[in-house]
């Protein structure tokens, strides 16, 4: 039952069926990358000091929900958790990652296991045959070609581009099974690219689609907001400049912001959207409101810092600390964790409560300004006028392009 | 001059060879129309979700019928006018069913999380003598035929499993509670359960006080099941919730209805059932017209739920003493006992005995009513029939 806040009981839950664990296996990188939310732009994340995460700690919280894992009853008969690996540059790390490979195929856990990590690639000539063996899922970072991808340089300030291309066309020969079942490309979106030449490059490269994230708009530090702006660039804005903005509007169609937001308007309003069977059983008017989009805690990850502190995800800051793990300690207190949720959620169940998006809300709650402070500023709050513009501007996407209302009512619609 | 007719995005439009059906699923009204060729056209064009339910044309070019169609729908609050550029836009009823089973499937079943939630009752023939021979456990919870006990240690290692929350009813139909072997085991296992648990039991074994006595120091709650007798007594030194009144015909109601007014009992239900020679009394009195089918106020919900899901059987399993797992009685076993929740249900979900077996996959494709019919009963099934409408059957 819901009940606008969240328990205990709905925490342990997402623990036993964790289905992904993420390490920050170091915040040593190999690259200085301009944008990097580690760097000089932002604020909000611990110092970094060219830590290297150790496998005790690791193997403290492995042995936790191990034990977790074998206790309590799972909602699937053979659930899948996936152990990642994220940075800095997680490949500097490697023994780290080895060891913890090593060490959860020894425990046989009753569960599938699956291994990911996200690379610069500069290292992976050196690691490929692990990599290869263990079927390590790989997200490569590649903002497309060698001046979309000026941003992302080594420490003398030379773009690592080069360095770059030629591991993945290794990778690529030599394991070409496992790199079109594995790989995949993560690029960012800036002044310097586009939507349109990071999609050509990589589909003609190694034909696969790549993911596009824009830069991350939340913490930057107030000096560096003029510098920020001047790199950013939306992908509305580079679609609209793009030669071929029809067709590939229509490639990285649930990529496309507009359809994004029109997607999530269906989703919420339409009342055909439905997760589950069962869901249909379900009348959401009885429903209490959960305020916020925010995930609960685990429900999706586990995020370990490379200093021992447990996030619900990497794009919290680390102030948001669920618990911490260091040396022979591992402290994760799950009531003290709901009620540290519940005392957020409350702080904004006022504002919420007369938003009239607040059925479509998809705002995290760390990331609201002065969430901390009595009065939280919500960027996604709508009054009454805001949500008609946002319900104009939806309807008149939807009916703008034909076929997307069947496109979006016969997809799949989850993140 | 150009007018854009749109339909409201709680209408649903139905539409069969000869005729059509418009349902509102906001205020239930409805419109049952005949197709010419131009109003077949526009339902047609209506009926193609890329036009968002809306369709342009000139007033002067429309032929009579289809203007006073349209008519109709504005004036009962089916549809609106706009010009042209204006903004309405109109989502048409589409369920979208994020992890419908052939997703689920394409997703690697094995891996799949939450199917687990989907069971949600389950109801476990305990056996013991039982002396009528009818089936009319394969209709509702009643004492199967025969004799045999569901051996204890089984049953203890089959509830232990049952340690998560999704199972929300557990219902357990026992016969003959005296000679039941380990009676006192099995009431405290089943105890254990708290409100999750119901016990089954017929009327006639309640009048022996020591099967009252057992049941009442077991703290369960019970149902008692009346057929075909004249009950005197009503025992309240049971904790019983409910009191279910089988009936055969309309005698056995007013017997029970006299019953029930005497003995002041407010908990209680009627359920109707098949015996081999009662049809007309279950088709007089459960069987719909398609007047009744349209006053059942079903909302956008209620009709994808007819669309996707048995709502009388989703989520619901059947234990035999002899430890086979069932989702419909009159089907194959789809496990035992000894099988994983998770793969009983993939096992339904693959054969599709009742879970999600709707109206429209049971022979009733092209009738305008489908969707707001009520999902496919077992008590059609042992009539031989598929069809509760008697409009349709006459």
């Amino acid at each position: 039952m819901n009940t606008g806040r969240i328990s205990e009981n709905d925490i342990r839950h997402n623990l036993i069926n964790l289905s992904q664990i993420v390490f920050e296996v170091t915040d040593d990188c190999n690259l200085n990358c301009y944008y990097c939310t580690y760097g000089d732009l932002y604020y909000g994340y611990d110092k970094r000091e060219a830590r290297y995460m150790k496998f005790r700690d690791a193997k403290l919280i492995i042995d936790y929900l191990a034990e977790f894992w074998r206790n309590n009853t799972t909602d699937a008969e053979t659930p899948l958790t996936y152990f990642g690996f994220y940075g800095g540059e997680p490949l500097l790390n490697m023994p780290f990652i080895m060891e913890v490979v090593e060490y959860v195929e020894s425990l046989h856990l009753p569960r599938k296991i699956e291994y990911s990590m996200t690379t610069n690639a500069i290292l992976i000539d050196r690691y490929m045959s692990f990599l290869a063996e263990k079927n390590i899922h790989l997200l490569i970072s590649l903002d497309g070609d060698r001046d979309a991808h000026g941003y992302r340089v080594d420490k003398g300030g030379r773009n690592s581009f080069d360095r770059v291309i030629s591991n993945v066309r290794a990778l690529q020969e030599k394991y070409p099974i496992y790199f079109k079942n594995n790989i995949n490309f993560n690029s960012v979106l800036h002044n310097r690219n586009s939507v349109e030449g990071i999609f050509n490059f990589i589909n003609n490269e190694f034909g696969k689609s790549p993911q596009i994230s824009e830069l991350s708009d939340t913490g930057i530090k107030k000096d560096k907001v003029e510098q920020f702006h001047k790199a950013y660039q939306s992908k509305i804005e580079s679609l609209q400049k793009s030669e071929n903005n029809n067709s590939l509007s229509d490639k990285v169609f649930l990529d496309n912001p507009s359809t994004y937001r029109a997607k999530i308007y269906i989703q919420s309003q339409s009342q055909n959207v439905y997760k589950y069977y069962d869901d249909l059983f379900i009348d959401n008017t009885t429903i209490n409101y959960i305020p916020t989009g925010t995930c609960i805690p685990f429900s999706r990850k586990m995020f370990v810092t490379v200093n021992g502190k447990i996030l619900q995800c990497e794009r919290i800051r680390q102030n948001f600390t669920l618990g911490i793990v260091t040396g022979n300690s591992f402290e994760l207190d799950l009531k003290a964790i709901a009620e540290n949720y519940n005392h957020y959620l409350d702080k904004m169940q006022q504002l919420c409560s007369i938003c009239h998006n607040k059925s479509s809300c998809l705002q995290c709650l760390f990331h609201i300004d002065k969430i901390e402070s009595s009065k939280p500023i919500c960027k996604s709050f709508m009054n009454k006028q805001e949500f008609i513009r946002y319900q104009y501007n939806c309807l008149k996407y939807i009916k703008k392009h034909q076929g997307l209302y069947r496109k979006l009512v016969t997809s799949i619609m989850d993140d | 001059m150009r007018t854009v007719f749109t339909l409201k995005s709680d209408i649903f439009l139905w539409t069969n060879d000869k005729e059509g059906l418009l349902y509102n699923c906001a205020t239930f009204n409805s419109l049952k129309f005949v197709l010419t060729p131009s109003i077949e056209e526009m339902c047609n064009y209506l009926n193609n979700i890329d036009n968002l339910y809306s369709i342009s044309y000139d007033d002067n070019e429309i032929d009579a019928p289809l203007s006073k169609f349209i008519s109709d729908l504005l004036s009962q609050g089916f549809g609106v006018l706009n010009n042209d550029g204006d903004n309405i836009t109109s989502f048409p009823p589409v369920l979208n069913l994020q992890n419908n089973w052939e997703g689920v499937i394409k997703d690697n079943a094995q891996s799949t999380s939450r199917i687990l939630n989907y069971l949600s009752v389950l109801t476990i023939f305990l056996g013991g003598y039982n002396s009528n021979n009818d089936k009319l456990y394969l209709q509702t919870e009643y004492p199967i035929p025969g004799g045999d006990f569901f051996d204890f240690q089984m049953l203890a290692d089959f509830l232990k499993r049952i340690t998560s929350t999704y199972v929300k009813d557990i219902r357990f139909v026992i016969s003959d509670l005296v000679n039941y072997p380990n009676i006192n085991n099995i009431l405290s296992l089943i105890a254990s359960f708290g409100h999750k648990v119901s016990l089954f039991i017929k009327y006639d074994e309640l009048s022996n006080p020591t099967v009252r006595t057992i049941i009442k120091n077991s703290n369960i709650f019970i149902v008692v099941l009346y057929h075909s007798t004249c009950p005197r007594n009503i025992y309240t030194d049971c904790e019983i919730i409910n009191h279910r009144f089988l009936l055969d015909n309309e005698n056995d109601y007013s017997i029970f209805a006299e019953f029930i007014k005497e003995a002041g009992i407010s908990n209680y239900n009627f359920v109707p059932v098949y015996n081999g020679n009662n049809q007309d009394f279950i088709i007089n009195n459960l069987f719909l017209t398609q007047e009744e089918l349209l006053q059942s106020r079903l909302t956008k919900r209620h009709v994808f739920m007819h669309q996707a899901v048995n709502v009388f059987s989703f989520g619901h399993l059947f234990v035999l003493p002899s430890g086979k797992v069932y989702s419909d009685l009159t089907k194959k076993a789809i496990g035992s006992i000894n099988d994983t929740f998770h793969s009983l249900i993939l096992a339904e979900q693959n054969a599709n005995y009742s879970w999600r077996r709707t109206r429209r996959a049971n022979g009733c494709e092209g009738c305008l009513f489908v969707d707001i019919c009520p999902s496919p009963t077992k008590l059609e099934d042992i009539m031989g029939t598929h069809c509760i409408c008697t409009d349709h059957r006459n």
